[in-house]
């Protein structure tokens, strides 16, 4: 009985856990030491892309602290400066789940744009930041190449998290 | 009783609706906190760095044939271009293959007549690189060998005996490298035969960037960059690259060793470590 009960709680735990943990995992594959030349000079944050949707499909799932705690580990594992991506990551939070209800009910190819557009000025507003943390303009075509790479994987990444949020989390909502 | 949870429930619902802003002001207090390089937050890091490149290196074997695959199927793309090239060096290096020979015997008689010693010799360790912790702002990476194989900080890699970068952060089981494209990256180093001084220094791209020469100091396509030695933090001779642009915008240098060229690095303790420590101005004080 209590067997059972422990089984169901941590199936609970994991089921609920899902964003958190998808983002988590995407931080990690960042880490990977790939000998793929683009790939060493582009570093791609897939984590926007899960970001972007569960903040769109579970943001009671994604709460600001988690935002939070993905960003620090996020500057902790890439050498960022402290509390830029927690930053950048909260200002992503902010203006996707403004639009939330806009985006829900629309289609993939929709998403993908909107993601494009809310991506690149973020991108921009985080390369300007630490340009200045570093007092010195960073390689702006550095952050463009990133920036296509993360919108060029959407689909694949976005998808994942698509299959996922039907297979698990849908019927909760 | 009923007021109190008549409060929490304020509480709770001001901090639903505010949590994300009280999170943005602590990100920003996070930024102010980390420009002042705390030694607190480097050992954060290296702690947790420790962690990850023991994770990332189990999470990583089932993607590494992937990984070949993907690296092996970029190289067909260009497969005629590289043999092209291929040929073009075997023949160069044919060349410098009997030239060193020369050059070799004779330094031996050089070294015979002058009645030299040779330097003491070095410790190198062979480590692989466990993890890619160069993110949008760093170029680095985790190598699998800590304090506790005998690594310490300023150790310089190098693969095939070209300069690679140095370690500047040590862990118990993991050490962080930063690589000469890091941005943070600045060497003093010879440049051409003249042996001119100056500066390569990182952007955070695959081409490292030459600064500070003498004045009126002619820089030709192709010269070799070497490690000078100054500051001590690199020994003298160790190569880095050669000049690949020379344009209005300034002089660029292209690695010898490049991040994708290997899995695995030499660090080499020349001795140097205990320089990068060493406040100058502390010696100075009465």
């Amino acid at each position: 009985m209590i067997r059972a009960g422990y089984k169901a709680w941590l199936l609970h735990l994991l089921k609920n856990g899902t964003p958190f943990l998808v983002s988590f995992f995407l931080l990690l594959i960042g880490l990977f030491p790939v000998r793929v030349s683009f790939l060493t000079q582009l570093h791609m944050p897939l984590v926007f892309i899960s970001l972007f949707y569960w903040i769109i499909f579970r943001p009671d799932l994604l709460p600001p602290v988690v935002v939070f705690l993905l960003g620090v580990c996020s500057d902790l594992f890439y050498q960022n400066p402290l509390g830029l991506h927690a930053f950048s990551f909260l200002l992503f939070y902010l203006v996707v789940k403004s639009q939330r209800r806009f985006l829900t009910s629309r289609s993939f190819s929709f998403l993908w744009s909107a993601f494009v557009v809310f991506l690149i000025p973020l991108f921009i507003v985080e390369w300007l930041l630490a340009s200045l943390l570093f007092m010195h303009f960073l390689s702006f075509w550095t952050m463009i190449g990133q920036a296509v790479l993360v919108i060029g994987v959407f689909p694949l990444v976005a998808g994942v998290c698509a299959w996922l949020y039907r297979r698990f989390l849908e019927v909760d909502e | 009783m009923k007021n109190k949870l008549g409060r929490i429930r304020v509480f709770k619902g001001l901090y639903r609706k505010y949590a994300v802003y009280f999170y943005l002001f602590l990100a920003a207090a996070l930024i102010l906190l980390g420009v002042s390089q705390h030694p607190v937050i480097q050992k954060m890091r290296m702690g947790i760095s420790n962690v990850t490149s023991s994770v990332v290196s189990v999470l990583y074997k089932p993607f590494e044939g992937l990984g070949y695959a993907v690296s092996y199927l970029g190289e067909l793309g260009d497969l005629h271009a590289e043999n092209v090239r291929l040929k073009q060096d075997n023949e160069k290096l044919l060349y410098w293959v009997n030239r060193a020979q020369k050059l070799k015997q004779e330094n031996e008689r050089l070294k015979k007549e002058l009645h030299f010693v040779e330097p003491a010799g070095v410790h190198r360790w062979t480590a692989y690189i466990a993890a890619d912790n160069g993110g949008s702002f760093s170029r680095s990476v985790l190598v699998r060998a800590g304090e506790k194989d005998g690594i310490r900080k300023g150790f310089v890699a190098l693969y095939n005996e070209g300069v690679m970068g140095r370690i500047v952060d040590v862990g118990t089981s993991a050490s962080r490298l930063l690589l000469l494209t890091d941005f943070a990256s600045r060497v003093p180093v010879f440049v051409g035969e003249q042996r001119l001084l100056g500066i390569v220094q990182g952007n955070n791209t695959q081409i490292l960037h030459l600064t500070s020469l003498p004045e009126g100091a002619e820089v030709q396509l192709g010269d070799y960059i070497t490690t000078s030695g100054y500051a001590g933090v690199f020994p003298p001779d160790l190569p880095i690259g050669s000049v690949s642009k020379i344009s209005s915008e300034g002089i660029e240098v292209l690695p010898f060793v490049s991040r994708e060229d290997t899995s695995f690095v030499q660090l080499v303790d020349y001795g140097l470590a205990g320089l990068l420590e060493t406040d100058p101005c502390k010696d100075e004080v009465p």
